[in-house]
């Protein structure tokens, strides 16, 4: 999507906004759908920073029983742009338990969406 | 931290299966040659996204995938010196026997402690899950190879120190 860097902005705040709210009244599934939707792939760093915050936010949500079945919750464009978002996640020099969370998430995405999700990861060339 | 090592080994298993779909590419620079895409990076278009996984600062895999070849790099978890120097001396026993191994990189690459190399040249000889299991099995065997080199270490050392210091023990 074309948009100018300060409506990136506007629209990661936004973004931000209804996650929180989502997360407050316990609808987790449908903060991470929100934190999944329009990926910022032309914004500048520190917005793509900020879409990356509110999607980890949205992702401690989750407790590890619950992780399968909301990876099986997401559309397709959103699971590999929750696959590309986990590799972007471990470059990043998280906390340890914030890793191993990262790798439960990592095993439900694959069993629910394939081998297939990270090829298709891998050769595209937009990551956010 | 043993229990959380397996799912890290998944997940570099899984992605490894999936990054370990090479063919050939002939080289857009020099006739007649096919090389090592992620090596010598002639064609920019080729190159795909490095991941990585990292189970924390200082234990974490980088695989940097191309059309034709796949570079691994992986850094050892070392807590102190005597850590530290038994890795380097590990790694280095290996990368000067590069060529048995085949896949071994005889340098690792900056910042890590051993890197690979796998070509499509090596995928057509070998059986491509063989080569995940040989990478994955490696990575177990060197964490448990390095704290058992420094129990040993440990050990011989006390013993020395013992026997030398029984030479100055009260008599009569």
């Amino acid at each position: 999507m074309e948009l100018s860097a300060e409506e990136w902005k506007m629209r990661s705040a936004q973004t931000k906004a209804k996650v929180e709210e989502l997360l407050k009244s316990r609808q987790g599934r449908e903060a991470l759908a929100e934190a999944l939707r329009d990926p910022p792939y032309s914004a500048p760093a520190e917005t793509k920073d900020q879409a990356a915050k509110t999607l980890l936010l949205a992702m401690s949500a989750f407790r590890e029983a619950e992780i399968k079945d909301a990876t099986a919750f997401l559309g397709e464009e959103a699971q590999n742009l929750l696959m590309k978002y986990l590799y972007r996640f471990w470059g990043q020099s998280l906390p340890a338990k914030t890793n191993a969370q990262l790798f439960v998430w990592h095993a439900a995405l694959v069993s629910q969406a394939g081998t297939g999700c990270i090829v298709r990861v891998l050769y595209d060339w937009n990551w956010p | 931290m043993a229990h959380t090592l397996a799912p890290y080994l998944e997940v570099i298993r899984t992605t490894l299966n999936a990054a370990l779909c090479l063919q050939n590419y002939p080289s857009q620079v020099v006739e007649r040659q096919s090389r090592p895409e992620i090596e010598f990076k002639d064609t920019a278009a080729v190159i795909l996204k490095p991941l990585t996984i990292a189970r924390d600062e200082n234990e974490r895999c980088l695989i940097e995938p191309s059309v034709n070849s796949v570079r691994i790099s992986i850094k050892v978890r070392q807590s102190d010196d005597t850590e530290k120097m038994l890795c380097r001396k590990f790694a280095s026993f290996f990368t000067q026997r590069a060529e048995h191994f085949v896949v071994l990189r005889r340098k690792p690459v900056e910042g890590y402690d051993i890197s690979f190399l796998i070509t499509n040249t090596h995928l057509e000889e070998m059986v491509k899950e063989r080569i995940v299991d040989f990478i994955i099995e490696f990575m177990e065997d060197v964490d448990k190879e390095i704290k058992d080199l420094k129990i040993a270490l440990n050990t011989r050392l006390r013993a020395a120190a013992a026997a030398y210091m029984s030479q100055f023990s009260q008599r009569g």
